[in-house]
């Protein structure tokens, strides 16, 4: 019997280790989710939670421009050039947006301004919410097909570049031949919305090179080359910013002149005859798989914690790459509360704010400190000039500058804070009085619970201990995630909190919905009319140059109203084997992750 | 037994309307919605969070979501799921069904196998050298970390040595060139169907051998021989059918997990035989038995390992209740979506009605064990009937 299971398992061990790898080129990216829908409409929807459908679906389809890997620049993708200025005509504003031709699905049809229209209108017919909202916004009409390769769009005023350039025409284009008979038949049902989510996808019609494999669910999801269907694209980026891109149908320009020395050059193949996206849900066996080289690149949304960076760094053959993330961590009052909404009050708490300290000594280096609503890693829309807090202040030279802030906006002590420059000390104060001559009542900090964001409870402790210094009564007070985002959100019940922000794109309208006294996500009733002006003219701006003064100008005013205190953002760490494949550009903002490994343009080396 | 049935089915209604109704009200109390996960995006205004929130009918009033509910769990539909729209709980769920039921049934069964096995040997030879080491091993691996456990087995088993797959249930590489129309999930159906068979044969064999007037070697033959042969069937088919080799990338895929689970929960079923020998062997017909001179093997097998199998076979059915949960840990562990990982992503998400379905799924099948167990106790030990419990 011992000998039958002996034998047994020998068989077990050579079947299994037998490879199975053909000479295909095969892209083998680490994912730690799985996919949950093939319908792009759905996974665009309101109810797809799940990032990887992107990280799956996003390269099967295209849409009319586009953000520029690894700039973040606005580019056309489908269309052929610039969208046409806009003219007046009649009630509404319109512009003509021509088309690349040439340019096939992978069943074999062309692409033409059809399909465009098609999913214009379908997206406004429909409503379609979630990722759609901001494609068909209330101004945009309808779209209409001039002819085969040139569409006009319909607006009801002449939009910004916001709502414009990095919203309305970004959308993702779906095959008319492919969809028309579905939305037909959704036009006539009772929930004709939840008919076209709910379709089962089983010939995925997509577009440029890359199509549908095959999908396991709990397994894997692959995705092919289809070589013929290739635009073939070449982007030049130049050190002074300059963007050339040739292709199929296309040779365009913009952001800089000619001559300067080139910086990336990056192909759009596929250069892979397949991607396989296997499912790790256990992020340490995903890193083992790596070391082993089961997968060639590791796509994790948590991202790779310090020990797992230190660990693979150690490891031949992989490279990790650090980039900055479009995001940020920031903490905020609630102005709609006293003193909160006193300016100089925020002042003082970002002064006695020492990010250096808590990112580099505190949590060595986890982070990384920062004081802007625009990180700098969003270069071309980041403001270097403006003013940062306390910034290169000693310990006591930040209480001597908090406490003239307050002193000179009515705040009084019982014990007032002793300073002592010369010798770099202070004593702390205590009692402290409001400007109205109420004693300062106990206040809390919200922050999320060390076991849900370790650095963000670390920061709160800190800030907690600085405020009590200068005679704050506070507490941080570490609160679960949901609970705070129902007081921020819902009930206001808040002096201030700890929280953060992913921003997705690179140009900042953010800064209109956090901080515009109407933004949709303007949490703390903050109202700032002269901020209020600049950001509508930005958020109105036609040309790039001028939206990008306008933003400067914004960053300025938010660096002295203090909305938010902008604390730090996290890197993010990119790891692949550098033995196997090559990616075209490793400096990018939000991470190689952010364009899903870019499929279209790695390399298979080995 | 009818009267019996009937009352147990009407309690299980009732249980499972309480379930429902305190998992709704506990979703309710959470603070947050799963419309939450827009609040972090910049480009989702207020007013699409609202339109998302009525899609979903989130702003209906909380006793017409609570009856939308029920009817859900009692009509069978479940719902449709909010944070993967519109697509139907049941569709969720069964797609994880089957990757749950066969690696966990078939953990489970080993598990308390070996646990059973060893169990009664060590109660046999109490006291001895096999006892103490085997009472240890069986402790340190059933109170060790869990994860730690599976962590250490991926390493050393997955990346050092390199004899079984890291994590999964599949190779990308085979299933790339599968026939059309052949998926896991198929797969996976086919082998619950195959034990399934496997199952009902080999009672029907039991039950012929148990027949008197067949000899002592024939009722082992029949017993013993029969399920090999099924085996040997069952390898046959699946080999000529071409989805041998699916199926056993597949099994390969398990040998990991299940070994890793069987590890450490063999050890509770062991001790729990253990116990319930060294009350057996005490009794008297034990006693007589020895008297009389039979086997040493045969009077541990047939008088005392019998009478002490009732506590362990009640755990076991119990336990099998909730083998449709799954286990959070080991399928993240091993990157094994089933269920579990289901229910815990469905309740962070606060999807409700994925994870009330999914919640009244798993309630209904440990609410049936609870009756197997029940009828169990009355077919196994003579002295229960149904009408005393």
């Amino acid at each position: 019997m011992r000998k039958f299971f002996i034998v047994i398992l020998a068989v077990i061990l050579v079947f299994g280790m037998t490879s199975l790898a053909g000479a295909e080129k095969i892209f083998k990216v680490g994912i730690g989710e799985d996919p949950t829908t093939l319908n792009m409409w759905s996974a665009l929807g309101p109810g797809e939670s799940s990032m990887y459908n992107y990280v799956v679906l996003n390269d099967l389809y295209d849409s009319i421009y586009g953000i520029c890997y690894p700039s973040y620049n606005f580019v056309p993708r489908l269309a052929q050039g610039d969208p046409g200025e806009f003219v007046q005509e009649g009630e509404y504003y319109t512009s003509i947006v021509p088309l690349r031709k040439g340019i096939f699905w992978s069943d074999g049809n062309e692409f033409t301004a059809d399909d465009v229209v098609f999913t214009y209108q379908t997206m406004i017919d429909f409503d379609l919410l979630g990722n759609w909202s901001d494609k068909h916004p209330d101004v945009l009409v309808k779209v209409e097909k001039v002819d085969d390769y040139q569409v006009k769009y319909y607006l009801k005023d002449e939009p910004g570049l916001a709502e414009w350039n990095f919203g309305i025409l970004q959308a993702t284009i779906m095959p008319k031949a492919n969809w028309e008979g579905v939305v037909e038949e959704a036009v006539k049902q009772d929930n004709p919305t939840q008919y076209l989510y709910s379709h089962d996808v089983k010939d995925l019609v997509t577009i440029n090179g890359l199509d549908f494999g095959k999908w396991e669910k709990g397994a894997f999801f692959q995705t092919v080359a289809v070589k013929d269907f290739r635009t073939g694209d070449v982007t030049r980026i130049y050190e002074n910013g300059r963007h050339e891109i040739e292709g199929l149908d296309l040779n365009w320009s913009a952001y800089g002149e000619a001559g300067s020395e080139l910086k990336y050059e990056i192909a759009e193949g596929p250069f892979v005859d397949s991607a396989i996206y296997r499912l790790y849900s256990n992020q340490e066996a995903m890193i083992m798989a790596l070391k082993k080289g089961d997968i060639d690149y590791l796509l994790s949304a948590q991202g790779l914690t310090k020990g797992f960076r230190r660990e693979l760094e150690g490891t031949a053959g992989i490279e990790v790459v650090t980039n900055p993330s479009n995001g940020f961590r920031y903490m905020c009052f609630n102005r709609a509360r006293y003193p909160f909404n006193i300016m100089e009050f925020n002042q003082a708490v970002a002064t006695l704010i020492d990010r250096d300290y808590v990112m580099n000594q505190v949590l060595q280096g986890a982070g990384v400190p920062l004081a802007t609503a625009v990180p700098p890693g969003n270069s071309y829309w980041y403001n270097p000039e403006v003013k940062i807090w306390g910034e290169g202040l000693t310990r006591a030279q930040r209480v001597d500058e908090a406490v003239k802030l307050l002193a000179g906006a009515g705040f009084t002590w019982e014990v007032k804070p002793a300073v002592d420059l010369e010798n770099d000390t202070y004593n702390p104060g205590s009692g402290i009085v409001l400007p109205n001559g109420e004693k300062m009542q106990t206040f809390e900090i919200l922050t999320p619970p060390a076991g849900y964001d370790p650095m963000r409870a670390t920061w709160g402790l800190w800030i907690q201990l600085w405020l009590q210094d200068i005679g704050f009564p506070v507490i941080a007070r570490p609160t679960q995630f949901n609970v705070i985002l129902e007081k921020v959100n819902q009930s206001k019940d808040y002096d201030a909190y700890i929280l953060g922000w992913g921003l997705g794109g690179s140009y900042p309208d953010h800064l209109d919905a956090f901080f515009a006294s109407d933004g949709g996500h303007n949490r703390n009733d903050f109202k700032d009319p002269v901020f209020d002006t600049i950001i509508k003219s930005f958020m109105k701006a036609t040309e790039i140059e001028t939206a990008r003064e306008l933003a400067f100008e914004a960053q300025e005013r938010l660096a002295i109203t203090l909305p938010y205190i902008v604390l730090f953002s996290t890197p993010i760490y990119d790891a692949y084997r550098k033995d196997v494949i090559e990616f075209p550009a490793k400096e990018v903002l939000d991470g190689i992750q952010g364009f899903y490994g870019v499929p279209r343009s790695v390399q298979i080396i080995n | 037994m009818g009267a019996f049935l009937l009352k147990r089915t009407l309690h299980i209604f009732l249980i499972l309307f309480l379930f429902v109704s305190l998992t709704y009200l506990l979703f309710q109390v959470t603070p947050g919605s799963v419309v939450d996960k827009f609040l972090g995006n910049p480009k989702m205004t207020p007013e699409i969070i609202a339109k998302i929130r009525a899609q979903f009918g989130l702003d209906d009033p909380w006793y017409v979501q609570y009856f939308r509910y029920l009817k859900n769990v009692f009509t069978g539909q479940l719902g449709i799921s909010y944070s993967q729209y519109p697509t139907p709980v049941w569709d969720i769920l069964k797609d994880r069904i089957p990757r749950t039921l066969v690696l966990f049934l078939s953990s489970r069964v080993i598990s308390f196998y070996l646990g059973f096995i060893l169990g009664k040997i060590i109660a046999w030879k109490r006291g001895s050298l096999i006892d103490t080491s085997t009472t240890a091993v069986g402790i340190t691996f059933w109170t060790m970390y869990y994860p730690l456990l599976a962590i250490v087995n991926i390493w050393l088993f997955g990346f050092l040595l390199g004899w079984f797959p890291i994590n999964g249930f599949t190779n990308p590489l085979l299933w790339l060139n599968a026939p059309e129309g052949l998926t896991v999930n198929l797969i996976f159906a086919y082998m619950i169907l195959t034990g399934f068979i496997f199952l009902i044969l080999w009672m029907i064999a039991w039950l012929i051998a148990k027949k008197p007037e067949l000899s002592g070697k024939t009722k082992k033959r029949i017993i013993y021989i029969s399920p090999l042969m099924v085996v040997i069937i069952a390898v046959l088919v699946w080999g000529f059918s071409g989805y041998g080799k699916y199926a056993w990338d597949i099994i390969y895929h398990m040998i990991l997990p299940i070994f890793t689970l069987a590890l450490i929960s063999f050890g509770g079923t062991m001790l729990l035989t253990r116990d319930s020998m060294m009350e057996t062997i005490q009794e008297d017909y034990v006693m007589a038995a020895r008297a009389k001179g039979l086997p040493p093997k045969l009077i541990r097998d047939k008088y005392a390992a019998r009478t002490a199998l009732l506590p362990v076979v009640t755990s076991l059915t119990l336990s099998l209740g909730f083998v449709l949960s799954g286990g959070v840990i080991t399928e993240s562990l091993f990157s094994w979506p089933g269920l579990g990982r289901t229910l815990l992503d469905a309740a962070l998400m606060q999807d409700v009605p994925l994870a009330i379905g999914a919640f009244a799924f798993t309630g209904v099948f440990v609410l049936i064990a609870h009756l197997v167990v029940d009828i169990l106790y009355a077919v196994l030990d003579p002295r229960i009937s149904i009408e005393t419990i």
